[in-house]
């Protein structure tokens, strides 16, 4: 049986770097297939039959050779030929050969190669938003994109129609790979992106703090929050000096309001007072500013 | 006889670093009283001492002499008025090589500019005074003291008068901010008057405070009598008597009290006389001319 005889060889040739996004596909961009049938003697020319998975009817046409040239869709197509003699006559149709034809590669364009995305992330989820795009593969319908984390372990894994998504991820370190997929599921080749992406720690958001300065006695108040430690720390300046010295040493304020201008000589001062949390950045510093004078006694005694 | 009293000195001072214990120094330092001289020797000592007791300033033994003997070349009361502004910004807490260079900056002055600096300091920096932040109080006191080209003497007692007089409870306890306006503004014109105008301030207030025909608020007076004393010591007699002169039915003028207070205060507006040259001043140019002819006849 012919079929028995048959050899094939599928050589692919896939698109140029096409960047077109249209909804049809162009000529140009379908797959292009070789597919070498073995010589069979007396054979004038092959008739070539082309179904795809669902066994709807893609392309016949006549080859003058046993190499079959042909385009097609990515996806699993099947194949079957039979011979013509000199004098027309068709021989029997092979049985079926499947063959599969994955989308295109995707290109790494060069701009792409060294950069590296920063990400700050959202004080609210602590999450960064981060998005990613890479170039179009031809004959994709689709796209797997994993990304993984600096020990190599998958923190994201989604399945995508398009060629760009953002993805919501923790502080760390991140690298990301795509892998497009056409017809039938039929994967392409794996792009791993050299896209380096950095989402930095999250900031804890600054909190309100509420200063009172009555007779002299400074209160600063705050609402309790669970989780969430309030560090302060008083500092001095002197007067016509920029430099600031702590007066003690940054300490957890465990209740509120603070008191920061008890028995204190005369300067400048101000009461430095933030938020701290396990794995988050410290808020932003609140100041309040105050002075402390000498009254005229001090300013007069030895 | 003098170089006996400096080797003695000299001796004593080396004796006293070497813990010889303290002597009784105070018959050999004694105070020059002749301005042309200068007590350099007393002022050393004092500097000296003074910088190596204030431990908080960490000074090493050469720095101390440096600076001392900087002091020192400010004459007698160098020392004294190094103290007065080295304590006065050290207490209020200052930086302390600040502390020291403005100390040192104002030895150089004389002890009238020296003492308004550090009075006048006080008076706009402590809270139960003007209560002003440091940087204007120590702005104004350096406008007051060591850039006031006047009488330092009548300026501080005006100023320190006035201060007083306007944050006093049983007399006009306005605001601070009230208080330093007047005074600011009311200084200017201290050197019109040739004993200040403290006083003729408070009798031009009372005047215009108690006159049943004058009905300003306190605040309205207080903007007069800057206008008012600006021109000089005869003008609130002018205003006076003008206004007097205008509302006294006896008169043939025939004006009302808003008018009669505009003439008043248009005449206590010409009390300086525009043509007056200070026979002083002219005695001098003249003396300097004919100097001047002698050398170039």
């Amino acid at each position: 049986m012919i079929i028995k005889n048959l050899l094939y060889l599928l050589l692919f040739s896939h698109w140029a770097l096409c960047q077109n996004q249209e909804a049809k596909v162009k000529k140009s961009d379908l797959a292009q297939v070789e597919l070498q049938w073995e010589d069979i003697s007396g054979a004038f020319m092959y008739e070539v039959e082309i179904i795809n998975s669902k066994n709807k009817l893609l392309k016949k046409f006549i080859s003058k050779t046993s190499l079959f040239k042909f385009k097609t869709t990515s996806g699993l197509i099947k194949v079957r030929g039979r011979v013509v003699d000199i004098y027309g006559k068709k021989g029997n149709w092979s049985t079926y050969i499947d063959v599969t034809v994955p989308p295109g590669e995707i290109a790494t364009p060069d701009k792409l190669q060294a950069s590296e995305i920063k990400i700050k992330p959202n004080p609210k989820t602590s999450k960064g938003e981060v998005k990613l795009e890479w170039p179009i593969a031809t004959q994709a319908i689709g796209y797997k994109l994993i990304v993984k984390d600096q020990a190599q372990k998958i923190v994201s894994e989604s399945t995508l129609k398009n060629n760009s998504t953002t993805v919501f991820l923790n502080a760390g370190h991140y690298t990301f790979s795509v892998i497009p997929f056409g017809n039938d599921s039929i994967e392409g080749k794996e792009y791993v992106s050299n896209q380096k992406i950095t989402v930095g720690n999250s900031q804890l958001q600054n909190e309100v703090f509420d200063v009172k300065n009555e007779n002299k006695v400074i209160t600063i108040s705050w609402t309790p929050k669970q989780d969430i430690k309030i560090i302060g720390q008083l500092q001095f300046a002197y007067h016509l000096s920029d430099t600031w010295l702590p007066v003690n040493d940054a300490q957890e304020l465990v209740e509120s309001p603070w008191l920061p201008n008890q028995n204190l000589k005369p300067g400048r001062y101000r009461a430095a007072i933030w938020s701290k949390k396990e794995n988050w950045v410290d808020s932003e510093t609140f100041y309040y500013e105050f002075v402390v004078k000498p009254t005229e006694d001090d300013l007069h005694s030895n | 006889m003098a170089i006996l009293k400096i080797r003695i000195s000299l001796l004593l001072f080396f004796f006293s670093r070497f813990g010889l214990g303290k002597a009784d120094d105070r018959l050999l330092y004694t105070q020059i009283d002749n301005t042309k001289f200068c007590s350099s020797a007393l002022e050393f000592k004092n500097s000296f001492n003074f910088l190596i007791e204030h431990k908080e300033l960490n000074i090493t033994e050469p720095q101390a002499i440096k600076t001392a003997l900087k002091i020192a070349e400010n004459c007698t009361g160098a020392f004294e008025r190094f103290e007065k502004v080295y304590l006065i910004l050290q207490k209020s807490g200052v930086e302390l090589n600040k502390t020291v260079s403005i100390a040192l900056e104002f030895s150089s002055y004389d002890n009238e500019r020296a003492k308004n600096f550090y009075v006048l300091f006080q008076k706009l920096f402590l809270e139960n005074y003007l209560d002003l932040d440091f940087s204007t109080s120590f702005q104004l006191s350096k406008e007051l003291s060591k850039d006031y080209k006047g009488d330092p003497v009548k300026l501080r007692d005006d100023f320190v008068g006035i201060v007083d007089f306007c944050r006093n409870q049983s007399e006009l306890a306005i605001n601070k901010k009230l208080c330093l306006e007047l005074a600011s503004n009311l200084v200017k014109s201290t050197e019109l008057y040739p004993k200040g105008l403290l006083q003729d301030f408070k009798t031009f207030l009372d005047y215009v405070q108690s006159h049943k025909r004058l009905g300003f608020d306190l605040k309205q007076n207080l903007n007069l009598a800057i206008r008012v004393l600006s021109k000089g010591p005869a003008a609130f007699l002018n205003f006076k008597q003008a206004f007097e002169f205008a509302i006294n039915p006896d008169s043939k003028l025939n004006i009302s009290e808003l008018q009669a207070y505009q003439l008043a205060l248009t005449l206590s507006d010409l009390s300086i006389n525009k043509n007056y040259t200070d026979p002083e001043q002219t005695n001098h140019s003249i003396l300097n001319s004919k100097k001047s002819d002698e050398k170039h006849p």
